[in-house]
């Protein structure tokens, strides 16, 4: 029997919640040296999801890497969890995973078979994603921390980057928001609501499918929302796209409990970080506390937001709700305003 | 003074921590060392309408939280209305007499004893919130009392006024309409 480790007790941030401000990262990310290579077709320059470089005319192959630190005790469930949210960048540029290597870091008190636990979770959403695990590296650490280096492809005209969405699309969100709050309050004990399996479960669905749904569609943008939250995630789509976002705030999906938790104050440093980080672009007109909160909570392996012509929207939200039941249409693309995102 | 020392730790930990401590005192000091926790704890302060002070110093915030016995003071009040003018004239007839009449319209609320919460203009109205704009001055007073003042962006344009804004905001049809909706009144001149 191995001994119950709480794994989220051993770092302070778990999940995307780890991610370094976004603020604080364009200042950093400015000072490298940019070099050109006409192949390259999605880089640094609009904060998207993963890099895509072009192989030949009809094949160009996605790069991305994510990991974290755990956001649940559970190390399978971490590992899955992790995985999921990895593979998600490969799914928000609109391709299909190839391969995939672990990245580890472990620490030498705790029981291998932990980690053991936390690669069968990972291979488990690899399978499903239909890549192949091909290798990995592992270094010691004081904090665990678990993710992904993912390979997919794309065919190089369908490329789903965050810079095409047109005023007048119809802007979808495919997941429940609000999945960092009811991790903070798990692991306050306070998740009096039990809504940890349903922000679990949110955590290690697949976009593939969602994925897989918006490949027969008009979809002129992509993103999955992760550590800068909605309004982060949204925030870049419009910077990249020259476009402004009207949400409606009684159509996003959030997890309930969520809300409740945040007008108990169960708000989080990582949420205060992206609100700050894109206060200034969003316009929130009477929108509740709790509600403001979830739309900046930071997400680890959240849905997709997808910006797709308006004539087609309906018939994509019915066939993305199969797999996602969450899925709903959550806000409209309008012509550049002085600010980027009006929620109301 | 009840001491919170939340030094070392991060959100939601410290708020937390002080939102209990408030269950059984009036007034509590709380030390963080981190500005977001702080930005946290004010956020705390003004949904829960708490007195916030905070002094720093070396890198520790010195946050006091006091009920003020006004947790009331944000419902919504039974007063409350928006104002809502779609022309540069007030009344329907004489133009000379409609615009005389604006002036006197809009130098009444800023001596109501209970101002508007919102101000919007669209149609011929952004006239009055532009350039060239007889009652500017009032309307700015309005705003700085607190007023939100909410120009038609479609509007602004159409009559070539968008560079010409002396006050208040951009808005669009949307929220003009559901402005409306979710008023309590609407006063129109």
């Amino acid at each position: 029997m191995k001994e119950k480790i709480r794994l989220t007790s051993l770092c302070q941030t778990g999940g995307c919640g780890a991610k370094i401000p976004a603020g604080r990262l364009e200042e950093i990310v400015r000072e490298l040296p940019v070099l050109h290579d006409d192949r390259l077709l999605v880089g640094f320059d609009y904060a998207d999801d993963a890099g895509v470089y072009k192989v030949n005319d009809e094949l160009a192959i996605i790069q991305t890497l994510d990991f974290f630190p755990p956001v649940v005790d559970d190390p399978y469930m971490f590992g899955q969890i992790a995985a999921a949210n990895a593979l998600s960048d490969v799914y928000a540029m609109g391709g299909t995973v190839k391969t995939a290597m672990n990245i580890v870091a472990f620490p030498d008190s705790l029981d291998a078979g932990i980690l053991g636990d936390i690669l069968k979770g990972g291979a488990q959403k690899v399978m499903e994603a239909g890549g192949i695990l091909c290798g990995g590296h592992s270094i010691r650490d004081n904090e665990p921390k678990y993710g992904l280096s993912v390979t997919g492809f794309v065919h190089p005209d369908k490329i789903l980057a965050n810079s095409g969405a047109k005023a007048g699309d119809l802007l979808i969100f495919t997941k429940k928001l609000g999945v960092g709050i009811v991790m903070a309050a798990k692991n306050m004990d306070m998740d009096s609501e039990g809504a940890f399996d349903e922000a679990a479960a949110s955590m290690a669905l697949l976009n593939r499918y969602a994925c897989e749904a918006m490949s027969a569609f008009d979809v002129h943008a992509c993103t999955d929302v992760t550590g800068f939250g909605f309004m982060g995630h949204l925030y870049e789509m419009m910077k990249a796209s020259g476009t402004s976002a009207l949400i409606y705030k009684d159509q996003v999906p959030v997890i309930g409990a969520a809300v409740d938790y945040a007008d108990q104050f169960m708000i989080t440093c990582a949420g205060q970080r992206n609100r700050r980080h894109t206060e200034a672009a969003a316009e929130l007109i009477d929108v509740a506390f709790g509600l403001q909160e979830v739309l900046f909570d930071p997400q680890t392996s959240g849905g997709l937001l997808i910006s797709c012509e308006a004539s087609q929207a309906s018939q994509l939200l019915e066939k993305l709700k199969e797999k996602n039941p969450a899925a709903a249409i959550v806000g409209q693309v309008t012509e550049q305003t002085e600010k980027s995102m009006t929620v109301f | 003074m009840f001491y919170v020392d939340a030094k070392g730790l991060v959100c939601p930990r410290p708020v937390i921590m002080a939102k209990k401590a408030l269950e059984s005192n009036d007034e509590i000091c709380i030390l963080v060392d981190n500005e977001t926790s702080a930005q946290n704890l004010e956020k705390m302060a003004s949904v829960m309408a708490l007195a916030y002070e905070c002094q720093t110093k070396d890198g520790i915030y010195e946050i006091t939280l006091k009920k003020t016995g006004e947790i009331h003071a944000q419902a919504e009040d039974d007063n409350d209305y928006i104002v809502v003018v779609s022309s540069k004239f007030a009344g329907q007839g004489d133009d000379t007499l409609g615009e005389a009449l604006m002036k006197s319209f809009i130098y009444t609320l800023t001596e109501a004893e209970k101002l508007p919460a919102t101000m919007i203009f669209y149609n011929g109205g952004v006239w009055l919130t532009t350039e060239g704009s007889p009652v500017i001055e009032d309307i700015k007073k309005l705003e700085s009392a607190g007023v939100e003042i909410l120009s038609c962006g479609t509007c602004l344009n159409f009559y070539g006024l968008t560079e010409k804004l002396l006050a208040g905001g951009v808005t669009n049809m949307y929220v003009i309409a559901e402005k409306q909706m979710k008023a309590k009144r609407i006063v129109r001149p």
